[in-house]
Parts: structure tokens; sequence; C-alpha cells
């Protein structure tokens, strides 16, 4: 049995992240962000989080990261004093990153959970809805991941 | 029998055309359409895209202008006709009955189709509304039983559509007094009855707190079902008991109506959900293809695939799914 394995091995596999120091963060996780959304930025569709912040909160995995615009670009900021945070589990998250899962099925589920400006949430899933941040990796990558979300059991 | 998809985006849009829709219906990006969502629906430009990819696929597309024009929004309200035209949209999908009178006037090439939020139930209605305004079809509401929609069905020459699959409104469409009560806004007045403005979700250890406007309108169980936070799918303590009021959590699926639907010459058959991901619309679309593509011509029972009825359980409010009104014998 595949599947289990890699649900319940999914924290494990992110944990180390936890360590990684508050500079390097800052530095990597937008510089990688800001590519993938380099469409929607162009369209200026991120503006919505000019002096807001998002925070995206992978609970098993105990990761939690802050996101805002800050001069035309992404930047990390501090996630405890987010806007909204949206929770969920490692795997809800793998899911929605490779396009196989509805995030409204998994909140109606409880695998992720909305809470603070339910607006700035909105707006923030449905432009990756729309943008389908994936598709600008390279090629295996994005298809790995897309196999990797076809495997959890969400 | 035709199958109509939602889309809330051009991905959503794709995934419908690519896994079978006959027909996309979408809207625009404002208060003319009954999914006012912060980030959803499609620009005039995104729409003109759409609509090119799914006419290259021989798939028709729909623009729903189906809210009713607020006091001192005619502008914009016609603005979204004059786009649908312009964009090359094979229809739109109306309710209010100046734009009907505007659409047939200033678009006669344009299609016609009545809007679910029009509520017309009788074939005295859809009579006026062809005759008036050469309006084709027409949405069904999703308040009659099987048997006021076959009975309707033998009644009139307008083309009849029914929602198969999604979310459902307890109300006569809309025409909502809890959401107004709780927000001042209602579908049919800014596109929305749970505007997310208004919404507040709180995670307590005693579950989700959901509120509207304020009011406290649910608190789910740590491992209960959730569903959208809608003033008539929220438990109130009526008069000492704790309980859903009006409705509970659920979504129309009404896969098992198939042969009846087909029998009784409805046209169409379309999901609910403009609102929800690419991955939703792909899927369901998949599924309603096939259950659409096999339904059995001979009398019978018939049950479809329940595997295929499993999977858009889980897609569902609440996770479950209801017959509603369809099934109500009363009726
Ligand atoms: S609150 Fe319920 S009844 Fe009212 S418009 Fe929304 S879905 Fe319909």
């Amino acid at each position: 049995m595949k599947r289990p394995q890699l649900d319940q091995a999914l924290p494990l596999l992110l944990a180390p992240l936890r360590f990684v120091p508050g500079p390097v963060n800052a530095a990597v996780v937008p510089a990688l962000l800001q590519q993938v959304l380099a469409d929607a930025l162009a369209d200026g569709e991120l503006e919505i989080l000019v002096d807001r912040t998002l925070a995206l909160e992978v609970t098993d995995a105990r990761l939690a990261y802050g996101f805002t615009l800050r001069d035309g670009r992404l930047a990390t900021a501090d996630p405890a004093g987010a806007d909204v945070t949206i929770r969920g589990d490692a795997a809800a998250f793998l899911a929605l990153a490779g396009g196989a899962a509805d995030p409204d099925m998994l909140f109606f589920r409880r695998r992720l959970s909305v809470e603070g400006d339910v607006a700035l949430g909105l707006s923030v899933k449905n432009l990756l809805e729309s943008y389908e941040p994936r598709h600008r990796l390279p090629g295996p990558l994005c298809r790995a991941l897309e196999a990797a979300a076809a495997q959890v059991k969400v | 029998m035709e199958l109509l998809c939602p889309a809330g985006n051009l991905t959503a849009l794709r995934a419908a055309v690519d896994n079978g829709a006959d027909t996309v219906y979408i809207g625009f990006r404002d208060a003319t359409n009954a999914r006012h969502f912060p980030g959803l629906n499609f620009t005039p430009e995104q729409a003109a895209r759409g609509v090119e990819y799914a006419h290259q696929r021989g798939v028709r597309v729909l623009v729903a202008v189906n809210s009713y024009v607020q006091a001192g929004g005619w502008a914009q309200w016609q603005r979204s006709i004059d786009e649908a035209a312009r964009i090359g949209a094979d229809a739109v999908i109306v309710a209010d009955l100046g734009l009907l009178e505007y659409t047939a006037e200033q678009w006669p090439d344009l299609g016609l189709h009545l809007s679910v939020q029009a509520s017309a139930t009788t074939p005295e209605a859809l009579d006026f509304y062809k005759r008036c305004y050469g309006v084709s079809r027409a949405v069904l509401p999703r308040v009659l039983s099987i048997q006021q929609v076959e009975a309707l069905a033998g009644d009139t020459d307008v083309e009849l559509e029914v929602f198969g699959f999604g979310s459902l409104c307890v109300m006569a469409e809309g025409r909502c007094l809890l959401s107004s009560y709780a927000t001042g806004e209602s579908p049919n007045t800014v596109g929305a009855c749970s505007p997310a403005w208004a919404v507040q979700w709180q995670e307590t250890p005693e579950g989700r707190e959901a509120r509207l406007g304020g009011l406290l309108i649910d608190r789910f169980a740590p491992d209960e079902p959730a569903g959208y936070p809608t003033i008539c799918k929220g438990r109130y303590d009526v008069e000492g008991a704790l309980e859903h009021a009006f409705e509970s959590p659920t979504s129309l699926e009404t896969a098992e109506l198939l042969p009846r639907l087909k029998r009784a010459g409805i046209h169409a058959v379309k999901i609910e959900g403009r609102q929800r991901s690419p991955a939703y619309v792909g899927k369901v679309t998949r599924i309603w293809r096939q259950l659409i593509d096999r339904i059995p011509e001979a009398e019978g029972d018939y049950t479809p695939d329940p595997a295929q009825v499993a999977a858009l359980r889980e897609f569902s409010e609440g996770a479950t799914t209801t017959l509603g009104p369809y099934e109500r014998n009363w009726q």
C-alpha cells in the first residue's frame, strides 16, 4: 500500500524545513513563488497582498509562512500577524498544489481551515486556481508534483 | 441531453471543455451575475479567450447576466450584455425584464435563456417570455418535484434545463430575505447570498464556528463535515431544539432521475459550481458526461454506477447528497 505511506511520510519529509534559518527562507521562498506566479504578478493580480499578509500553516509539519507584496515583489512576513491564515495538513496542501483536489471539498471535510479576512483568502484561492502555478515549474517537476498529488489520500 | 458545466476562470473552462461539456456557462467579474466573489469570474478579454477555446472544440459558451438590475445600475448590467454579445457568446442567461427586452431589441442574434433566478414554473409564464422576448430556453428553479417537471415539459415548447448536481438554494431562487437579513445582500441584488466580506470562520476548541454578518449560523464539531456559510443551512435554536431549521448542508444529485428527465424531453442538465475549482469542474464534468451517454433507452428501474455516485458525493457540501424537491411527493 503506497498511499497511506506517502501521507504519513509527508510531514516527516517536510519537518527539516522547520530548521531552515529565517533569512534563508526570506530569500528562497519568495523567489520561488515569484517565479511560479510571474503571470499573476504581471497582470497585477497580486496587488491584493499590498500591506496585507497571507499565512499558510502546514499543521502536521509545524510549518508556517507569511507572505506579502512589498515594492511590487513577493516577500516573507511574520505569519503571526497575518490578515488571513489558511491551515491544512501536508497532504492537503500537496493535493492542492498538484491540482488533484478541490479546495472547497477539503474545506467541507475539515482538512483546510480559513481564519481572518475571508475575502482575502478567497481572492488568493481564486487566483491560484486561475493561474495554476505548477505549470510554471519545469515540465518534469510539474508532472512529478501532479503524480505525487494524485497519490495522497484526501 | 445537453451537459452544461460551470466555469469561474479560464482554467476551469478548459477543464469543462476537455472533459466533455457540451456547453460552458460563465460570468463577468461583477455583481451582474449570481456568483460574485473576489477573484472569481472573467474579464471580457478572458471571456473572449474562453469563447475562442470552446468554439474551436465545438463547445458553446453562455454568459450569465442573471442578477437583477439595481437602482442606478443600468449601465453596468447593460455593459455585461453588450460584452457578452461582443465576445461571441452563444447566449446570455437573464432574469431581469428590462435586460430581457434590451437584449431582444439590441442583440436579436444573441441567444436568450431565462435564468433560474426568474423562477418561472408555469407554461403561461414560459410562453410569456418566449412571445415577448424570444426566450428559447428556461432554467427551472430547484423547487419543483419530478412530477411537476414532467408535467411542465409536456405543456410548453420552450426548451427546459434543470439542475443535475451541486449546491442547493431552498428559496424561490435567490429571492432571499434570509441573506438580506444577515448581510443586506442577496444573489439577486449583488450576486451572492454569503458575500465574502460578511463571512467569518473561527476554529475553537468546540469546533468550527461560522458567522454571517456577525450572526452565529453554525458550529461544526471537530470531525463533522461542513458546508458553505449560507444562512439557510445553519443550525438554530428552535423552541429549545438545536437543528437545521431550513436545510442541512448537502448537495443536489439527480443521476438516478436521468432516464425520466430524458423521457420527459428535458433538453439540458446543468452542473452548479462556478465558484468551484478546475479540479471539481474537470472531475464532475467527466462523470456526468458518462452518466448522460449511458442513459438506458428502456423504461424500468435504473441505478447509476455506484462508484460514480460515490465520487460525486465526495464533492458535496456536508459530504451528503439529496434529490431535494424532486422527490417531494406531497407537492
Ligand atoms: S441563503 Fe440559502 S435560500 Fe438564501 S439565497 Fe442563499 S442558498 Fe438560497
